[in-house]
């Protein structure tokens, strides 16, 4: 059980919502081990991406416990959050958020800048290794705002990656891009998977963009309906994509 | 470190690009915010040191010392009427001593002001000399123009006693004097007086000359020092007509701004005031009320010009008069007609006035050269005349305009001791002889208690001085008081120095070490026991000095607001800016940035955005400084030239004034930054969850 990179326990989250309260996650045990590529797919509003936020510590349960990269995230301020964030994490979001005023080069290096300790030379080759490797060598001092969807996308990937993180988290990394484009991202996201052993956590509610996932934890209503590694198959099963076209709509 | 430094630079300067309106409005009001205080700033300083020059270049020195004792505080502009205490300095010569020694002091001037009268001088008793003159000379054409004179001013008289006449309780007293000058209106008088000149003058002295108002009477302020060590020592001080007094002689010299606003002959006064408003001012005479009193009141005076000329010049200007006005008739009418002005043909009747006019008349009361009577109430109550001569006129150089500044003539410190009522030793003597024999004891009136129903011995308070008033004047000049003609005496510097003075100017070598000096001259000033206190020349100036600290007072208000508002305004932007920027903010926060950084590249933005539109405002600051100093700015009225010290201000712009501007801008841009910047800190990482391009 203590391999396992990401783990939750009995996690709940709940938002208060005007008077109301939203129950988002509603007690969600999951663990996903190190270099796995797994979707977590459910239709709006089942919680997935409140899952995501937790892993990725930018928010902390209302009760169970997250651990991530082996550290149990309830436990952390600010300070250690976000050294937990810039060390071990790296985030693919899904309308890009790329920074504006930096090129693909900038908003690349930004990571490894915020991280420091390292020498420009190996920032410039580290930059450089990572833009050829998302395919974008040519637009290196392009800005965000000259690139497609799907480019400003792998500008995002490449970030994410600069640091080497243990694990990646993409929220709806191609909701906002084409399909053949969005095919082409997951199929990058899971070269990289093979390559460098790097873990993948990815949400989607896109039937065909789940079925690229080697794993499938299904959410709805803020609980796991189906999880395909707990099913003991390692591949998307037929059976968790079922019972998530049934419900399937557009978010937002 | 560094590179994170690097990045931020980076983020400040893509953003201030990227938010076009923010950095335009931020910047546009950190660039007017430093543009007004160096230029604010500067104007004040150099307004400072402008009237800084003005007061220390043209009466106080860099500082002024005057007696511990006194009860009054020293002012020399504003203020100062006549009854002021400021004290003694006993004997100058010791202080002099004491104080040339410190360190930077170039020299010690005494001083002391005194306020004396004149009688300005009297038609009828001038024409009466002049009469004289020609009866002695046998100059026949000078005796008829003189009888006409004569004639023409007791017809003058006679109308004036007339008036009176109409009015007066009681009769008698105006009616015998109309008797008395039908008279000498008569024909049969001056018959008589061809024949018996000596009998006719004794008429005219006895009985007319009485008759005649009393001369007018003059007040004259002076400053009484050493007018050697003065001219040396005031580079304002020129002399522009005459000379300066000898050396060791007595003398006086006319302030010739004073001159020209009050002993001038009262319609060249008012031809000035109107070629001021019309000329200078560009101002009109129609339909301004003032203008057209002032001509009215020039019409009205005609008879200064009239009974001042003698009949050979009246003809002339007859001549000359119904030629410039193209009509005929007698002098009398064309000169109301002349004095009558209006816009079209002021400055050529401006120009008549003096080419033709001043030169027949006399233009001043006092002419360079004149040896007039001052009087005086001394310091110990006692009348006081002395018989003075004016050796010149001066001005104080680019004040000239200025009614603020050293508005008194300056008088040799030897007849300013006579007039204050310092006495010899000898004059001491005689006068407690006589209080003893008479058994007279003067009293101080804080004293006067214990004088009266016992206490200490008997008090001599021979130099302290009295309440004095305008009041008393007229009775003084009234009463015969020996006038003492001293205008022969020669002086040497030792009794110059040797004796009192109420209170002296020090000036020194380098200005700018003044508040040092002040120190070490209070120190000389207690070691030797010389009870005196130093005070600089802003304070030495009066109310005067301290106008620009209330300047100051007021522009660093209105800074304030403006500041205050550029706050808001600031402050209010950047929120709005940061509620832009959530999202980006947010993505940084998950990438893994900390608060710090976000706080940094906040305050970094706004700090360069500071530094740069400030360089900027304070580069044109400079520049219109720079421009101003080169063309300068008219001062538009008496009051500013003083404050510019000449008629126009050459502004300088100081580092300290570059410096403090950029530096207030930053405090206040940073000031303004830290709730927006500190909102920022407050971005939840989640935000960047929720961003939607």
């Amino acid at each position: 059980m203590s391999s396992a990179i990401v783990e939750l326990n009995d996690v709940i989250k709940d938002y208060p919502l005007g008077k109301l309260t939203v129950h988002a996650v509603r007690g969600v045990s999951i663990r996903i081990e190190k270099g796995e590529f797994t979707a977590i797919a459910g239709p709006s509003g089942s919680g997935k991406t409140t899952i995501l936020n937790l892993i990725g510590c930018v928010d902390v349960p209302t009760s169970g416990k997250v651990s991530v990269a082996g550290s149990l995230t309830n436990d952390l301020g600010d300070r250690a959050l976000t050294a937990l964030r810039l060390h071990k994490l790296g985030f693919i979001f899904q309308s890009f958020n790329l920074i504006g005023v930096l090129n693909v080069f900038q908003n690349v290096e930004f990571p490894l800048l915020l991280q420091g300790g390292m020498s420009k030379g190996e920032r410039a080759k580290r930059v450089d290794r990572i833009v050829e490797e998302v395919g974008l060598t040519a637009h290196v001092k392009h800005r965000p705002n000259e690139l497609s969807g799907g480019q400003r996308q792998r500008v995002a990937i490449a970030r994410a990656l600069v640091t080497n993180p243990a694990i990646i988290l993409a929220d709806e990394p191609t909701a906002n891009i084409d399909s053949a484009t969005g095919h082409s991202i997951i199929e990058l996201m899971k070269q990289i998977n093979d390559e460098q052993k790097t873990t993948f956590i990815f949400s989607t509610h896109d039937q065909k963009v789940m079925e690229q996932a080697r794993r499938i934890i299904l959410l709805k209503d803020g609980v796991v309906v189906d999880d395909n590694a707990q099913n003991g198959d390692g591949q998307a099963s037929g059976a968790a994509g079922e019972k998530l076209s049934g419900t399937d709509e557009v978010e937002e | 470190m560094i590179s994170s430094l690097r990045v931020l630079l980076l983020l400040t300067f893509r953003s201030l690009f990227s938010h076009k309106a923010k950095s335009l409005i931020v910047g546009g009001i950190i660039a007017f915010g430093t543009f007004l205080l160096i230029v604010g700033t500067s104007l004040l300083d150099s307004v400072e040191a402008s009237m800084e020059e003005s007061i220390t270049e043209s009466v106080t020195g860099q500082l002024q010392v005057y007696s511990a004792d006194a009860r009054d505080a020293l002012s020399l502009f504003g203020g100062m009427a006549m009854g002021e205490d400021i004290g003694e300095i006993d004997d100058f010569a010791k202080v002099k001593e004491v104080l040339e020694a410190v360190p930077n002091v170039k020299s010690v001037v005494p001083m002391g002001i005194n306020n004396s009268t004149i009688m300005g001088g009297n038609d009828f008793d001038r024409v009466l000399g002049e009469l004289q003159v020609a009866v002695d000379t046998s100059d026949a054409a000078g005796v008829s123009d003189s009888i006409e004179q004569l004639r023409n001013l007791a017809a003058y008289m006679a109308s004036d006693y007339e008036n009176r006449l109409a009015i007066a309780a009681d009769p008698t007293e105006s009616q015998e004097a109309l008797d008395t000058l039908k008279t000498v209106q008569d024909d049969a008088f001056w018959t008589d007086f061809k024949l018996h000149p000596a009998k006719g003058m004794r008429t005219l002295e006895t009985k007319i000359a009485p008759l005649s108002d009393d001369g007018r009477l003059l007040f004259l302020r002076s400053l009484g020092t050493d007018l050697t060590a003065f001219a040396k020592n005031f580079d304002r001080f020129e002399i522009i007509e005459g000379e300066r007094v000898p050396e060791g002689k007595r003398g006086f010299l006319l302030n010739k701004r004073l001159d020209d606003r009050f002993m001038k002959n009262i319609v060249a006064r008012g031809f000035d005031s109107l070629h001021k408003s019309v000329v200078e001012d560009g101002d009109k005479i129609e339909g301004d009320a003032k203008l057209e009193a002032l001509v009215a009141q020039n019409v009205r005076q005609y008879q200064r010009i009239l009974f001042e000329m003698t009949p050979a010049d009246g003809r002339a200007l007859r001549t000359e008069l119904a030629r410039l006005l193209d009509e005929d008739g007698e002098l009398k009418e064309l000169l109301k007609t002349f004095l009558d002005v209006d816009d079209d043909n002021f400055l050529e009747r401006y120009t008549f006035f003096y080419d033709q006019i001043a030169p027949k008349i006399q233009l001043h009361e006092i002419n360079v050269g004149d040896t007039v009577t001052m009087r005086t109430i001394t310091s110990s109550g006692y009348f006081k005349a002395i018989n003075i001569k004016c050796y010149g006129r001066f001005q104080f150089k680019g004040l000239e305009k200025s009614d603020l500044s050293g508005m008194f003539n300056l008088i040799d410190m030897i007849s300013y001791r006579d007039l204050y009522g310092m006495m010899t030793d000898e004059q001491r003597a005689e006068l407690s002889q006589l209080k003893e024999d008479v058994g007279v004891k003067a009293v101080k009136r804080e004293d006067a208690e214990a004088a009266l129903f016992g206490g200490d011995g008997p008090v001599e308070s021979a130099s302290t001085p009295k309440d004095k008033s305008h009041r008393d004047f007229d009775l003084d000049s009234r009463l015969k008081v020996e006038v003492q003609d001293v205008s022969g005496d020669t002086f040497t510097q030792e009794e110059i120095d040797h004796g009192m003075a109420r209170h002296a100017a020090i000036l020194l070598e380098d200005p700018e070490r003044i508040d040092e000096t002040q120190v070490a001259l209070e120190a000389a000033i207690a070691k030797n026991d010389l009870n005196l206190k130093v005070v600089d020349w802003q304070e030495a100036s009066g109310i005067v000095g301290q106008f620009v600290i209330v300047f100051r007072v007021v522009l660093y208000i209105a800074i304030a607001i403006i500041f205050l508002v550029a706050l808001v305004i600031i402050n209010n932007s950047m929120v709005m800016a940061t509620v832009d920027r959530i999202g980006e903010i947010g993505t940084m926060r998950a990438i893994g940035a900390k608060r710090g950084f976000v706080l940094a590249m906040f305050l970094l933005e706004t700090f360069s955005l500071g530094m740069c539109t400030g360089t900027l405002g304070a580069g044109a600051a400079v520049g219109l400084m720079f421009w101003l100093g080169k063309v300068g700015i008219p001062a538009t009225t008496d009051v500013l030239v003083f404050f510019f010290g000449g008629p126009r201000l050459y502004p300088e712009v100081g580092m300290i004034n570059i410096l403090f501007g950029l530096v207030v801008i930053v405090l206040v841009s940073l000031i303004s930054t830290l709730f927006p910047a500190w909102i920022a800190t407050r971005v939840q990482p989640i935000e960047a969850m929720q961003r939607r391009d």
